[in-house]
C-alpha cells in the first residue's frame, strides 16, 4: 500500500543509508555528465589521474600543452588527465499488475522503497537521478536532475503509483533507450515475467546506446517456494486468467521453469555486463543493496 | 463367489469416498493472486501426462483400497472350482445337495444355536448362491428321489418341512450320493457341482459295507473329467450337555413291564437323572441314576391300571439334541412267537420242545419241521440241529437275513454241518471221570445274565463231555480251558446263538435243563421283544410298507418314515424308534473314506467356526492382501518424483 505524504521519506530506508552513505557508488562503465563528479567519463579532462601524452594538433586548448616536454624536445604534446563526472541514474519501474504482489509488502512497494533510498544516495553524491514509471495506462517520466528537491518530486511521484494493468516493459525499455540522450545508468525494478529473448533485446538495445544497465529482479518467497497444501485457484494478476491446480502436484515443475526462466535472465546479463540482483520481498532494502553497493565502492 | 455378511456390501458405496474427498478438496480450494502465472500454465502443461496419471492412480488406489476392505469385511466366499482365479471354470448346469438328515443332524451346531441341518441349508444357500443361474436339485437321505427346487428359498418353506425338516431316521449317503449321480447321469448332465452336508457319523457312511457304493462315486466322477465337482462339508455339533437314550428291549411281567434302556452321556459324571415315563399318554416321572459313559437302566413300571396293550415313551429332559431323548415301546401284544424245530438228535428234540411249551400264551410252538418245508420263513425262532442240505442252509440263512432267530446246536457225527451258519471246531471229548466246565460268562446282560434278584445261572451243575465249539460270533460264556461254550452271530437282520453241545446224555447234562431251559426261555422272550412286528426302525422299510398308519403320540398327519412314534395299524401298535445306530456317535475319519474316495474332484471342507460358512472356500485374506497392496500402491505414488523422471 503506498505510503501517505507525510510519510513518503519512510520509502528511504534509513538503515541502508546509515550502510552505503559513507562511499561513493561509482558506475562501471565512463558516464557523459555535465558537472565534474565521482564518475569516470568517456571525455579527458583535468583531473588528477594522468591519462595519457598526445601531439598537438592546430586549433586545440594550448592551456593543456605540456611545457616542459616542448621545453626538452621541442615538440607539441598535450598532456592528458581522466576526466570525472557525475552519473545520471535513470530507475526504471514496472507498475504491471503482477508488481501487486508479495508479502509482508508487494513488490512494487518494496521497488519504491529501494528506488527512494538509491535516489537518496545518488543525489547524496552529487550525481542526477530521473524516474520512469512504466504504467498500463502510460509512462511517466521524471527528467534527472541533481537538485536536492528532485528526491521529493520522485518519492512523490512513486508514493502515488500502484500496480495493476498489463505488462508493457519491454516497449518502454526500448523507447527509454531511445529518450535518454546521454549516456546513464538504468537501474530497472520489475518481477521480469517477459519472454528472455525480448528480455534480452531490449537491454541490448540499452547497452548499444552505452548506458549501464542493472536489473532488480523482484521476487516473493511464495514465488520460490511453491508451498501449497491444497488445491488452489490460481488468478493472473494481469489478465483475470485462473487456473486450478493441485500445487503439490505441478510444484515440481513449476520450480524448475522458475528456475529455467531465472537462469536464462542471469545468462542474458552476463552476455551484456549487466549487473544482476535479486530482490525477495521478505528481505531488508540494506540487504538488497548491500551487492549492488559492494560492486561499486573504491575500497 | 458369494459372501457371508452380505449386508456388508452395503458399504460398496465407502469406495467413492476418496473421490468424494478429492471432489470436494477441488471444491474447497483456495484462492490465490498469482503472479508468475506463466510458469504455472507451464508446469500444468509439462506434468499433465505423468503427474495426472499419478494422480489418477493414487486415487484409483484409494477407492481400490476401500473396496478390498468392504468386500474383506463381507467375507467372500469362493466355493466353485479349484481356484478362486479360476477364470476359466464354466458355470454348472445344475447345483446339487445331498444333505443328511439323519436323526444326529437334530444337534446344535458348534457355533450357534442353529441345529446342524438348519446350518447346512444356509451353507447351501450360500453355496448356490455363486451360480445364481444354475438349476438347483436336492437329494436327502430319507427318501433319495430327486428335488427340484425353483428358488433357493424353497428350501426354508414351511411346507417343505417334509423333505427338509429334521427326521428321526438314520442315513446312506452312499447310497443317497450313488442315486444322485445316477439321476445326473440319466439326466445327461453336463455341469454339476454337488454339495454333500452332514455330520460325518459312522453310522451314514458304513464304509466296510457300503465300499462298492463308493467306488462307484469314485468312479463315476472321475469318469466326468471334472465336470462334475464334489464337496464335503461336515458340520461339527456342539460340545454341550447331551444325553441320549435308546431301548433295548422290553420285558413284561404281569402287572409290570421291564424296558432296558441304555443312556448315554458325553460329559463325564455321576448324576441322578430325571427321566418322563408317559404310560398311554398319562406322564410320571422317574429317576434315574447315571454314571457316564453310559448306563444300562431297567425300570419296573406298573401297568396294573392300564389297558392290556398299550404303549409307553420313556424321555429325558431336553438338552442340545432332542431327537435322542425319548424311546418308544409297546406292551402287551398278543401276537405268539412262532417257534419251529428241525432237529435229527431225539433227546435235543424233546428237552426243546418242552421248553418251547413251557409259555403257550406267549408262544406257539408249530413242532417239527421237514427241511424242505416252504413255511420255515413264517416262524420267528427256529432250533435247528443236525446236518442240512444245500437247499435247506440256503432257505435258513435267507430266514436269519430277514431277521429270523436260529438256535443251533451241532451235529453228532458231520464235523461241519451248517457251514453257511456257523463253523465248528472239530468234535472234544474230555477224559474219563472229567468234563468240561462253563466258568465264564457274561452276567450282566444278555441271556446268561443274572435274575432280577441277582441269582446267576447254575453253570457249576453243567457238565460237558463232548462238546464242538463254534468259531464264529460274539462268545458269551466260555469253559475253563478257554473254548466257547455259546456264540451270538449276527447275519442281516437276524441272529444265530450257537451251542457247542447237545442236551443228550452221551454229551452234556444240558438236558437237565437247569441251564438250557432258562437260556431257551429268554432267547424267547428276547426274540418276543426284538420282534419286527412290535418296533421297526423310523425310516426303515417297513415305515414305508405298512400302510393305514396313525400316529397315536403325535400328529395324525406324521408319518413313520420320519418321525418316530407308536402308530397303530389295522388296531394293532407299533413302536417306530430311531434306528440303534444313530446311538452310536462315532464320527468317520476323513482318511478312512479318501482311501476309498480318491477322486481329485472330491473336496473336504468343514464348516467355519461362525456362520455357516465353508471354511476352506473363505477367500478374505485374498482381499486382505489386494488392501495391502493398493495401500502401498497409495504410498509408492505419494513419492515425490525425481527430476529426470518429472523431465521425462
Amino acid at each position: 500500500m503506498p505510503l501517505q505524504e507525510s510519510k513518503s521519506f519512510d520509502y528511504v530506508d534509513k538503515q541502508a543509508v546509515a550502510r552505503f552513505g559513507g562511499e561513493a557508488m561509482l558506475g562501471n562503465f565512463p558516464m557523459e555528465g555535465n558537472v565534474s563528479g565521482h564518475h569516470k567519463s568517456n571525455h579527458k579532462g583535468s583531473s588528477v589521474e594522468f591519462s595519457e601524452y598526445r601531439e598537438y594538433t592546430p586549433g586545440e586548448d594550448p592551456r593543456r600543452m605540456d611545457w616542459r616536454v616542448l621545453a626538452r624536445t621541442d615538440r607539441y604534446f598535450l598532456k592528458e588527465f581522466e576526466a570525472e563526472t557525475n552519473l545520471r541514474a535513470y530507475p526504471i519501474l514496472d507498475c504491471s499488475g503482477s508488481m501487486s504482489f508479495g508479502s509482508p509488502m508487494n513488490k512494487i512497494e518494496f521497488s519504491k522503497r529501494l528506488i527512494a533510498t538509491l535516489t537518496y544516495l545518488y543525489l547524496r553524491q552529487g550525481d542526477a537521478v530521473g524516474l520512469t514509471l512504466i504504467k498500463s495506462s502510460g509512462t511517466t517520466d521524471l527528467p534527472s536532475r541533481r537538485n536536492p528537491s528532485q528526491l521529493q518530486d520522485i518519492i512523490q511521484t512513486l508514493g502515488a503509483t500502484k500496480a495493476e494493468g498489463k505488462d508493457l516493459l519491454i516497449n518502454q525499455l526500448h523507447r527509454s533507450a531511445d529518450s535518454i540522450k546521454s549516456r546513464g545508468l538504468v537501474i530497472i525494478f520489475s518481477d521480469f515475467l517477459e519472454e528472455p529473448d525480448a528480455l534480452a533485446n531490449a537491454i541490448h538495445h540499452m547497452r548499444d546506446r552505452k548506458h549501464e544497465v542493472v536489473l532488480f529482479h523482484l521476487m516473493d518467497r511464495k514465488e520460490i517456494d511453491f508451498l501449497f497444501d491444497r488445491p488452489t485457484r490460481f488468478i493472473d494478476l494481469e489478465g483475470g486468467a485462473s487456473i486450478l491446480t493441485e500445487p503439490s502436484v505441478i510444484r515440481n515443475e513449476y520450480l524448475s521453469q522458475m528456475e529455467k526462466h531465472i537462469s536464462e535472465i542471469q545468462k542474458i546479463c552476463t552476455e551484456t555486463q549487466t549487473s544482476y540482483h535479486r530482490a525477495l520481498t521478505d528481505q531488508s532494502v540494506a540487504n538488497v543493496l548491500k551487492d549492488f553497493s559492494s560492486l561499486r565502492t573504491r575500497t | 463367489m458369494s459372501f457371508l455378511q452380505p449386508i456388508a456390501l452395503l458399504g460398496i458405496a465407502l469406495a467413492a469416498t476418496p473421490i468424494l474427498i478429492h471432489l470436494l478438496n477441488l471444491m474447497r480450494h483456495r484462492k490465490e493472486s498469482w503472479a508468475t502465472m506463466r510458469f504455472l500454465f507451464q508446469a500444468k502443461k509439462s506434468s499433465s501426462r505423468f503427474s495426472q496419471i499419478r494422480k489418477w492412480l493414487t486415487l484409483l488406489s484409494r477407492v481400490l483400497a476401500v473396496l478390498s476392505l468392504v468386500l474383506l469385511m463381507a467375507r467372500p466366499i469362493s466355493t466353485g472350482g479349484e481356484s478362486f482365479l479360476n477364470l476359466s471354470e464354466q458355470t454348472p448346469d445344475i447345483v446339487m445337495l445331498i444333505l443328511d438328515r439323519s436323526s444326529s443332524m437334530n444337534q446344535i451346531s458348534s457355533t450357534s444355536s442353529k441345529t446342524l441341518l438348519q446350518k447346512g441349508l444356509v451353507a447351501f444357500e450360500e453355496f448356490a448362491k455363486t451360480w445364481p443361474d444354475s438349476r438347483l436339485v436336492v437329494m436327502e437321505t430319507v427318501f433319495s428321489e430327486t428335488i427340484a427346487l425353483d428358488n433357493i428359498e424353497t428350501i426354508y418353506a414351511k411346507e417343505m418341512d417334509e423333505f427338509f425338516g429334521p427326521t428321526d431316521t438314520g442315513a446312506n449317503l452312499a447310497y443317497t450320493i450313488n442315486q444322485g449321480l445316477s439321476w445326473l447321469e440319466n439326466a445327461e448332465i453336463g455341469q454339476a457341482q454337488i454339495l454333500v452336508i452332514s455330520d460325518q457319523q459312522s453310522s451314514s457312511w458304513k464304509i466296510p459295507e457300503n465300499k462298492p457304493l463308493l467306488e462307484n462315486i469314485n468312479k463315476n466322477l472321475e469318469a466326468q473329467q471334472g465336470a462334475w465337482q464334489m464337496t464335503f462339508l461336515k458340520i461339527e455339533p456342539t460340545k454341550a450337555v447331551n444325553f441320549s437314550l435308546t431301548g433295548k428291549s422290553l420285558h413284561q411281567d404281569g402287572g409290570l413291564v421291564y424296558p432296558t434302556l441304555s443312556i448315554k452321556g458325553n460329559k463325564k459324571e455321576q448324576r441322578k437323572l430325571r427321566v418322563d415315563v408317559n404310560i398311554n399318554g398319562k406322564i410320571s416321572p422317574a429317576e434315574c441314576d447315571f454314571t457316564s459313559p453310559s448306563t444300562t437302566w431297567t425300570p419296573a413300571i406298573s401297568i396294573a391300571n392300564e389297558p392290556p396293550t398299550g404303549w409307553i415313551a420313556i424321555s429325558l429332559p431336553e438338552d442340545s439334541c432332542t431327537k435322542d431323548n425319548y424311546h418308544f415301546f409297546t406292551y402287551g401284544n398278543n401276537d405268539l412267537l412262532r417257534v419251529g424245530l428241525l432237529a435229527a438228535n431225539q433227546p435235543t428234540k424233546k428237552i426243546l420242545s418242552v421248553s418251547s411249551k413251557l409259555n403257550p400264551n406267549k408262544v406257539f410252538f408249530k413242532g417239527e419241521l421237514n427241511g424242505k418245508d416252504e413255511e420255515m420263513l413264517d416262524h420267528d425262532l427256529l432250533f435247528v440241529q443236525g446236518k442240512q442240505t444245500n437247499e435247506e442252509a440256503g432257505k435258513l440263512l435267507k430266514f436269519v437275513e430277514i431277521g429270523g432267530t436260529i438256535v443251533l446246536f451241532p451235529d453228532e457225527v458231520h464235523e461241519n454241518p451248517n457251514a453257511t451258519l456257523q463253523n465248528w471246531q472239530p468234535l472234544e471229548t474230555s477224559s474219563e471221570n472229567e468234563h468240561f466246565s462253563v466258568t465264564e460268562w457274561n452276567k450282566n446282560g444278555g441271556i446268561f445274565s443274572n435274575t432280577a434278584n441277582g441269582k446267576a445261572l447254575p453253570f457249576s451243575y453243567l457238565k460237558v463231555w463232548q462238546r464242538r465249539t463254534p468259531s464264529e460270533g460274539q462268545p458269551l460264556a466260555f469253559y475253563a480251558d478257554g473254548k466257547t461254550f455259546l456264540t451270538r452271530k449276527t447275519i442281516g437282520k437276524g441272529i444265530v446263538y450257537s451251542f457247542s453241545s447237545l442236551p443228550a446224555k452221551n454229551w452234556s447234562s444240558l438236558a437237565d435243563g437247569f441251564v438250557l431251559v432258562p437260556v431257551i426261555l429268554r432267547i424267547l422272550e428276547e426274540c418276543r421283544t426284538n420282534s419286527k412286528i412290535t418296533e421297526f426302525e423310523c425310516g426303515g422299510s417297513e415305515s414305508r410298507t405298512l400302510r393305514e398308519l396313525q400316529s397315536l403320540t403325535g400328529s395324525q398327519l406324521e408319518n413313520p418314515i420320519t418321525k418316530a412314534g407308536v402308530y397303530q395299524n389295522l388296531g394293532r401298535m407299533v413302536a417306530f424308534n430311531r434306528p440303534q445306530n444313530e446311538f452310536q456317535t462315532a464320527i468317520t475319519d476323513k482318511r478312512d473314506l479318501k482311501k476309498v474316495l480318491t477322486s481329485s474332484h472330491a473336496k473336504w471342507t468343514q464348516a467355519e467356526t461362525s456362520g455357516a460358512s465353508l471354511e476352506r472356500a473363505e477367500i478374505w485374506n485374498f482381499f486382505l492382501l489386494l488392501m495391502v497392496i493398493f495401500l502401498i500402491a497409495e504410498s509408492l505414488l505419494g513419492i515425490p518424483l525425481r527430476k529426470s523422471e518429472l523431465s521425462s
